[in-house]
């Protein structure tokens, strides 16, 4: 039973899937609410990442406090915690979830339920949320409300008729569905007088003030000066500011039990305050954690680069500043014979890899190579030793291995039926084991199999995307590892073994593998001063070659008085493109090249 | 960077262009005249249609711009000049004598200074030739473009294949040793074997020098439009790139060298003028459309007549200048010395400024020469003979280099066929 303090608080999220409207929802509900005034609103306003409003996904979790006067007359404190929307960020999610007692399933009216929509359900599920359905954008010409309100049920047993249809953009139905929250998601339970207990469920770095913990409060009280500890460090910190979160950090005298918002205490590194972890008295003992804690491990590798070798600081310099905000990104550094200094980076998954890059890029200005993305493999040597490799160069000698192991996932893809044979043949080329197959309803089919990460991280998601046009989703998460026959491939410039370019493929690939990956490099590597020769090799052999055949003419057959100052700024443009490569031997290389391997079509 | 011996002194030496032709192209003044008795279909130059008002109007605007560079040029003496067109041999022997007498009165030239003058083939006449020789003019320009009817026909040439020869005839009967013709290649409707007949019948002629352009689609001409639009089609790159390994191959089996990108002379004929542009060094321009170098400062003159007479009438500034910097001079002594076929040499640049040069480049040209893409040459570097044709790229590439540190302080990451020894020895 809740305390009764605690009566008018509700604490939910938004389960959504990319597109589905949930960051406009959001939007909707924060005007409603009167939480910000009309001159602050903008489109997708809690995504306060230039990414995030451009890739149309959430990236880091946010919350927001609400305050709504019901039809009843009660006045509310609702907690809106906006979750990553994205299968890398599944462990965030599940914290975010963690912290509420709803949630709200929200679904396009044409679309129909996703899979990752349906694994967060799942999550939600999991978590004990009580779940509220909304069908969004039932405004379109093209939406099926009524369908989507059957797969609903079908999955969550929320009877159809129950399930309130809504337009987020126009606002339509949109208090209803505010009035349902209030009505069908419980307060939140907890003990004012406990101990205390709260559930990091995010952090950021603000310069300022360190890192910001976003906690939800679930025993006891916790209010600047106490002495607090993390239970999962031990570490001890003395709280300085706590506060509610609205568009910006609203500090209160104290934060306390059912109450989502932040706390300050002098945390150095988002990696010190960890999500999940349950921050407690520092003077208590015994104190058992909040259930769900582990430790975030990156899952997809790649070596980052400086093109300019001189950025090498530039570069340590900004990947120490992301790490403050992003527990789940590791670095350390690393050499290559091809490209100089640069980083070994670890990953949640590609978008992860893709954000850091771009952030990289744009906050910082560091013109990065990334080297071909892989997992970790484990590798048991002849001699007994175990080696843990996520560096296709740092494979050992083929005849010194006994045993590779790989790691698996159990994906599962939710598609419309006519799609499945597609799906089924890519998941099999993908040396995909067959797990099970079950229709949510008579169109939608879910369909499981255990899949080798690697298979997966490359293109995977993309190939999923174009064999259901763009109608199948994927969700997956991490199963252990398995044997398997793999070899490193490397590839040859003009004779010399380019090391950023090796993946560690399975044998029976490695020969179309090699072929398709010489002719996509034959299209990425212009053609230059000299020949080159592009060669696929395993070991010593070589497995298959492209030739890529010197330039012919690049020269300005006048240069007289008057034409001087303007083939001066011609050759500056051609000087910045020569600036975006990388000169390995006699070849030079641009960065699109060394993620030829995510281009080749398979 | 230490003198280099040159790897193969014969290929050198026919490369050119010679130490002393070099040495002698001290100084250069550049007089456009902006008139075309026809428009031909490639020309992107300044030109207009000639009237005799335009002429008196242009005459007018010459004296106040000699009036007004002259001081500049105080003490200055002028080892070449050029006039360069448009048509200079369209302007008639009296306007071309008065032109003459304003540049002559404003500026000193060199008694053995090289007097250039672009003729076309169809305007040189007996009355011209006399008046040119009396003004000082001592070496012609002639352009042909081509000795295939056809191919002139289409690039809107207005004389005959059979023009240039009579012109030749002509201008060594009124005593002129120095001719040059201008031919060009790689255009639409062009292939090898016609540039090969066309070379047979210029190389016929005995020509002192030679340009060879490969054609440049220019947006605002007629043909290059048509380029441009795809109407017609342009040679390939390969089939360009093959021609002029044909037509180096052919001149320098004829006693040319191919001392610049797209020239060539007989032993002492290079053309003094343009060398000044290649090594950098100060010139003077008058005329539309001209462009200048002088102590530290690139200057352009409006393109168009009418703004370039308006301009001098109403005492107003020249179009454009640009102040050059350590960096932009530095830059431009690679990008021009690489168009030669002895390269960048340490002898033809004041101390300080190679000094400057080594400074930026010298790493990148040690790299450069590691990797293949330079050659040592007498005491600098040079594009090697099979790249010519690409050249920009070797161009391009060392400015990326040198915009590059060469060591970080992690140390060196570009690893080439040799070791990189860092080339920052003392000038």
């Amino acid at each position: 039973m809740s305390d009764p303090r605690l009566r008018l608080i509700r604490n939910f999220s938004i389960v959504a899937h990319i597109d589905h409207g949930k960051s406009t929802l959001a939007d909707r509900l924060l005007e409603i609410t009167h939480t910000l005034p009309p001159q602050q609103m903008k489109a997708q306003v809690l995504d306060d990442m230039d990414l995030e409003r451009e890739k149309g996904i959430t990236i880091k979790s946010h919350a927001i406090a609400m305050e709504y006067t019901a039809k009843s007359g009660d006045h509310y404190q609702l907690n809106l915690i906006d979750t990553p929307g994205h299968v890398d960020f599944t462990y965030e999610v599940s914290r975010s979830l963690a912290a509420c007692e709803g949630a709200v399933l929200v679904v396009d009216a044409s679309q129909g339920i996703e899979a990752q929509t349906l694994s967060n359900y799942l999550l939600a599920r999991e978590q004990g949320l009580t779940v509220v359905g909304a069908i969004n954008k039932v405004d379109l010409q093209v939406a099926r409300p009524d369908d989507a309100a059957l797969e609903i049920e079908h999955v969550t047993k929320i009877p159809a008729e129950h399930v309130l249809r809504i337009s987020a953009k126009t606002g339509l139905g949109v208090e209803d569905l505010l009035e349902q929250i209030i009505a069908e998601i419980p307060p939140p339970s907890g003990d004012p007088d406990a101990p205390l207990r709260a559930l990091i469920f995010d952090s950021k770095f603000d310069q300022y003030r360190g890192v910001v913990a976003l906690v939800r409060v679930v025993d006891g009280r916790i209010a600047p000066g106490d002495a607090i500890r993390f239970l999962s460090t031990g570490k001890i910190y003395e709280v300085t500011e706590v506060g509610r979160l609205r568009l910006k950090l609203d500090p209160l005298p104290a934060l306390t039990a059912g109450q989502v918002g932040y706390v300050v205490a002098g945390v150095k590194s988002v990696g010190e305050a960890r999500v999940g972890d349950t921050i407690a008295a520092a003077v208590a003992h015994d104190l058992v954690p909040l259930p769900g804690f582990r430790e975030v491990k990156p899952m997809v590798f790649s070596g980052l680069y400086p093109i300019e070798s001189d950025q090498y600081e530039s570069l340590k310099e900004a990947l120490g500043k992301l790490v403050l905000n992003d527990a789940s990104l590791i670095y350390e550094p690393e050499t290559s014979v091809a490209l100089g200094f640069g980083f070994r980076c670890g990953f949640l998954g590609l978008l992860h890899m893709e954000i850091v890059q771009e952030r990289l890029r744009r906050e910082y200005q560091i013109e990065l190579i990334a080297t071909t993305p892989s997992v970790e493999f484990k590798v048991l040597l002849e001699s007994g030793e175990l080696k843990v490799v996520d560096n296709p160069s740092q494979m050992p000698p083929a005849q010194t291995i006994a045993v590779i192991e790989e790691p698996y996932v159990l994906a599962h893809v939710l598609t419309p039926g006519e799609y499945l044979g597609n799906i089924m043949k890519l998941c099999q080329d993908r040396r995909g084991i067959f797990v099970g197959l079950e229709y949510l309803e008579e169109k939608r089919a879910r369909v499981g199999y255990r899949l080798p990460l690697a298979e997966i991280v490359l293109d995977f998601y993309d190939r999923l995307k174009s064999v259901s046009r763009g109608y199948a989703s994927l969700d997956y998460e991490y199963d252990g590892d398995r044997e398997g026959d793999m070899v490193k491939l490397d590839i040859l410039l003009n004779g010399e073994t380019v090391d950023a370019l090796s993946t560690i493929v399975h044998r029976d690939k490695a020969y179309t593998w090699g072929a398709d990956l010489c002719a996509k490099l034959k299209e990425l590597i212009p053609k230059q001063m000299f020949q080159v020769a592009i060669q696929a090799a395993i070991g010593s052999k070589i497995i298959a070659r492209e030739t890529q055949g010197a330039m012919r003419k690049n020269v300005t057959a006048k240069c007289y008085g008057g034409d001087i100052t303007r083939k001066r700024k011609l050759l500056e443009k051609q000087k910045e493109g020569k600036r975006r490569m990388k000169q390995i031997g006699t070849v030079e290389v641009p960065q699109e090249a060394f993620l030829a391997v995510l281009k080749v079509e398979r | 960077m230490e003198p280099h011996p040159a790897s193969d002194p014969l290929t050198a030496s026919r490369l050119g262009p010679s130490v002393a032709a070099r040495a002698a192209a001290r100084r250069g003044l550049y007089v456009h005249v902006p008139f075309c008795a026809v428009r031909c279909s490639y020309c992107d130059f300044s030109s207009g249609a000639l009237s005799a008002a335009a002429v008196e109007r242009y005459l007018a605007a010459m004296a106040l711009e000699t009036a007004r560079r002259a001081p500049d040029a105080r003490g200055a003496v002028f080892t070449s000049v050029f006039f360069g067109g448009g048509t200079p041999s369209a302007l008639s022997a009296r306007h071309f004598t008065r032109l003459a007498a304003l540049v002559r009165g404003a500026f000193a030239i060199a008694d053995d200074a090289e007097i250039t003058l672009e003729a076309n083939p169809e305007s040189v006449r007996a009355p011209l030739l006399e008046a040119w020789a009396t003004a000082g003019v001592n070496r012609l320009s002639m352009g042909a473009q081509s000795f295939d009817a056809e191919e002139l026909e289409g690039l809107g040439r207005i004389h005959d294949a059979a023009r240039p020869g009579e012109a030749f005839a002509l201008a060594r009967a009124h005593g002129f040793r120095r001719l040059s013709l201008d031919l060009m290649f790689g255009f639409p409707g062009n292939d090898g074997g016609r540039l090969a007949r066309t070379l047979d019948r210029a190389l016929a002629l005995d020509p002192e020098h030679l340009s060879a352009y490969c054609y440049i689609p220019e947006p605002g001409t007629p043909l290059g439009d048509r380029v441009l639009r795809r109407d017609v089609a342009l040679p390939s790159t390969d089939a360009q790139a093959d021609e002029y390994a044909m037509l180096t191959a052919r001149l320098e089996a004829a006693g040319f060298a191919g001392y610049e990108t797209s020239n060539f002379a007989r032993a002492g004929a290079e053309a003094r003028h343009n060398l000044v542009y290649w090594l950098r060094r100060d010139h003077m321009a008058l005329g539309p459309s001209a462009h200048g170098l002088w102590n530290g400062v690139r200057f352009g003159n409006h393109y168009a007549f009418e703004r370039w007479a308006a301009s001098l009438e109403a005492d107003a500034s020249c179009d454009a200048t640009e102040i050059e910097s350590a960096r932009s001079r530095a830059d431009e002594i690679v990008m021009l010395g690489l168009r030669l076929g002895c390269g960048l040499d340490a002898s033809d640049h004041p101390a300080t400024r190679w000094a400057d040069v080594l400074r930026r480049y010298g790493a990148a040209f040690e790299q450069g020469l590691a990797l293949g893409r330079l050659e040592p040459a007498r005491d600098g570097v040079r594009i090697p003979r099979a790249h010519r044709f690409v050249a920009d790229d070797t161009i391009a590439w060392l400015m990326a280099a040198a915009d590059r540190p060469s060591r970080g302080p992690l140390g060196d990451v570009v690893r080439g066929r040799t070791d990189l020894t860092p080339a920052r020895s003392a000038p």
